[in-house]
Formats: structure tokens, C-alpha cells, sequence
């Protein structure tokens, strides 16, 4: 593996990403924002646990929801990085394979400060473990809820998918227009990737790992 | 850059949809739809581009630089993010500033790197090693 996740991570964090005078961060081709975890988190919670309190049979659903808005944000935002001029400049010097695509990614999104990525498992097109310490949605969740019963990690969890599917259903090498065309394309083939966190902090877990891997279709 | 198709073209575009590529002699100047207000622009030539192209683009506003690409901050303007060696910048401009100023605006340095590219190799990064 030819990716230097500690030139990434100083690089990326050396580049001074901040608001301006618009709220947003011009970067990697995007309008950024920069959101306080907590509201995030709050809203992303709030939102479960309204609807779980209104219908315990929507709990799946609510997931799904939230699942479904990850699988959007990784398409355009980690598809949007892959394809930036910050990518051709910093990671695309470094890449020899597609397997380091993924590599590359976990890295800008380590020097993002969502938590620590560290990739455990790639099998070239068919399955990616990745371990997760200090999650932001596992750490919220604990200082405002009781241990859950389950992951809660699902921004990072759909994230992962995304990044899957772009690299090995998408084919971000070829720098397809991030289309709802193709998002449709890419997240609705019955052999798309789909994540599962298995091991969350919030659950009480050491640490948040997922595992991703194809629909059996 | 032909306002006329990228108007067309925008009232049922969505984000990132390519609304007009023109040559402006050996820089490809993609346009690409952001939102109601504001476009993208895409710069990419087959070579390198110059460092007096740098040099240029800091005496218009605030260079931030990295080993591999360099940034410059236009407030109220623009932000143009370049990768020398990739022969690729991108500008995202300000909500401030209306559609046909930033069409303008990136004509302009699509002009000037055209320029500088045809006046001399000896100012070129050479390419990056592996």
C-alpha cells in the first residue's frame, strides 16, 4: 500500500478548512460545513427516538432513514473528494491500486477528526472491516443517553457502505458526474454494499467496528 | 464561455451537471452548475502549470500552500484551489458575486494561464517522480 495516512492527515489538517464570511468551507470541490457534534448528534437521536417513541415497530425504519441519509452524504461527499483537485494533488500521487482508494479515503477522513479509522479487513470488491475509536455519534450518544442496546453509529456505518460502493459498484477511478442517476445505479444493484456495526461503543463495546459487505442480491 | 447555453442549460440542471466546456487555447474550462446563484469552474491543461501562475494568483489575495496544491482566498470573490503538478484548479466563487461576473472572473485566469503556458516551459514544475 503506497498511502501515507500521515502526510494526509497533517496535510489536509495544515489546510486552514474554516468557515468564511458565507458559513461554509469552499474544500475538495464542496461547500462544507462545520457542525457542532452535539447538534448533530441531538437531531439524529432526537429524530430515532421520537419515532420509536410514537411506534416502536417504526425502530427499523427510523434506522433506515438514517442509513439512507449516509448512503447520500458518503455518495456526494467522499465521491466529491475523490474526484477534487485537494484528491488529484495529495492522494492520487500516492495510489497504485483500488484497494487504495479506500486506504486514501479512511485517511482524509481521519484528518477530518470524526474519529480514528483504522482499516482491518479489505478484500479487493467483496468485504471491509474498519475499526472505529472515538466516534463522535458513539461518544455523543453516551454523554446525553443510557448504554444502548444496540450500534448507533450510523452516519459512519452508511459512510462506510458509500465508500464501498463507490470504489467497487460506482467506479469513482473513472470520475463518473455524481449523478441521482447514478446514485439510484449504484445503491439500488442487489449486490451493493451494505454495512452492519457489530461492535459499538455506545453498546458498550471497547470500541465501534463494521463490517461491509455485498447483498447477496 | 457561451452564457446563452449555460442559461439554457441551468433551469433544469442539478448540482455538479456540466452546463458548457470551451478550450481556451490549451486550458479546458469546464462549467459546472452549483446552485440558482452560483456555477464552478474547472481549469485543466495537459502540462503543469507555471509557477509565475502562482505568483500571479497570490498578488490577487491570500495564498494558504501545501507541498502539493495551494489555495487563494479572493473575500467576496472567490477561492481557487490548484494542483501545480495535476495541471487542475478549481474555482468556487462567492454568493456576492452574480453569474456572469464569475464566468468573467474565470475566463480571465483561464486567459492569463493560457498565456503564461505559451510563454516559456522553463518556468514549469517538472512532474513528480512515481
Amino acid at each position: 500500500m503506497a498511502i501515507d495516512e500521515r502526510v494526509i492527515v497533517e496535510t489536509v489538517a495544515g489546510m486552514g478548512l474554516a468557515g468564511n464570511e458565507e458559513g461554509l468551507i469552499p474544500a475538495f470541490g464542496l461547500y462544507l460545513t462545520n457542525h457542532y457534534a452535539d447538534f448533530y448528534n441531538r437531531i439524529s437521536f432526537g429524530v430515532l427516538g421520537a419515532l420509536i417513541r410514537e411506534n416502536p415497530e417504526l425502530t427499523e425504519d427510523a434506522i433506515a432513514l438514517l442509513t439512507e441519509a449516509a448512503h447520500v452524504c458518503a455518495f456526494h461527499t467522499f465521491g466529491g473528494i475523490m474526484e477534487s483537485v485537494e484528491w488529484d494533488a495529495l492522494v492520487q500521487p500516492m495510489i497504485e491500486s483500488r484497494e487504495d482508494w479506500v486506504h486514501g479515503m479512511i485517511a482524509v477522513v481521519n484528518a477530518f477528526g470524526w474519529g480514528r479509522f483504522r482499516v482491518a479487513q479489505l478484500l479487493p470488491g467483496e468485504r471491509l472491516v474498519v475499526e472505529l475509536r472515538d466516534s463522535y455519534e458513539s461518544c455523543g450518544y453516551l454523554e446525553s443517553y443510557p448504554q444502548a442496546d444496540g450500534p448507533r453509529c450510523y452516519l459512519a456505518n452508511g459512510g462506510l457502505a458509500g465508500l464501498m460502493n463507490l470504489v467497487y459498484q460506482g467506479d469513482i477511478t473513472r470520475r463518473p458526474a455524481l449523478t441521482e442517476d447514478l446514485y439510484r445505479e449504484v445503491f439500488s444493484h442487489p449486490r451493493s454494499f451494505r454495512s452492519r456495526e457489530h461492535l459499538c461503543a455506545a453498546k458498550g463495546d471497547s470500541h465501534c467496528e463494521f463490517v461491509v459487505e455485498r447483498m447477496q442480491g | 464561455m457561451n452564457v446563452e447555453v449555460a442559461e439554457d442549460r441551468r433551469s433544469s440542471a442539478s448540482y455538479g451537471e456540466i452546463l458548457d466546456v470551451i478550450d481556451v487555447g490549451r486550458v479546458r474550462m469546464t462549467r459546472r452548475y452549483g446552485c440558482i446563484r452560483r456555477d464552478q469552474f474547472e481549469l485543466v491543461t495537459k502540462e503543469p502549470f507555471p509557477t509565475a501562475f502562482r505568483d500571479w494568483l497570490a498578488s490577487r489575495g491570500e495564498l494558504r500552500e501545501r507541498p502539493a496544491l495551494y489555495v487563494i482566498e479572493v473575500p467576496g470573490a472567490y477561492q481557487l484551489t490548484v494542483a501545480p503538478r495535476a495541471g487542475r484548479a478549481i474555482l468556487m466563487p462567492r454568493l456576492a458575486t452574480d453569474l456572469t461576473w464569475q464566468a468573467r472572473a474565470a475566463r480571465e485566469i483561464a486567459e492569463t494561464l493560457d498565456r503564461m503556458l505559451n510563454q516559456g516551459s522553463c518556468l514549469a514544475i517538472p512532474p513528480q517522480a512515481g
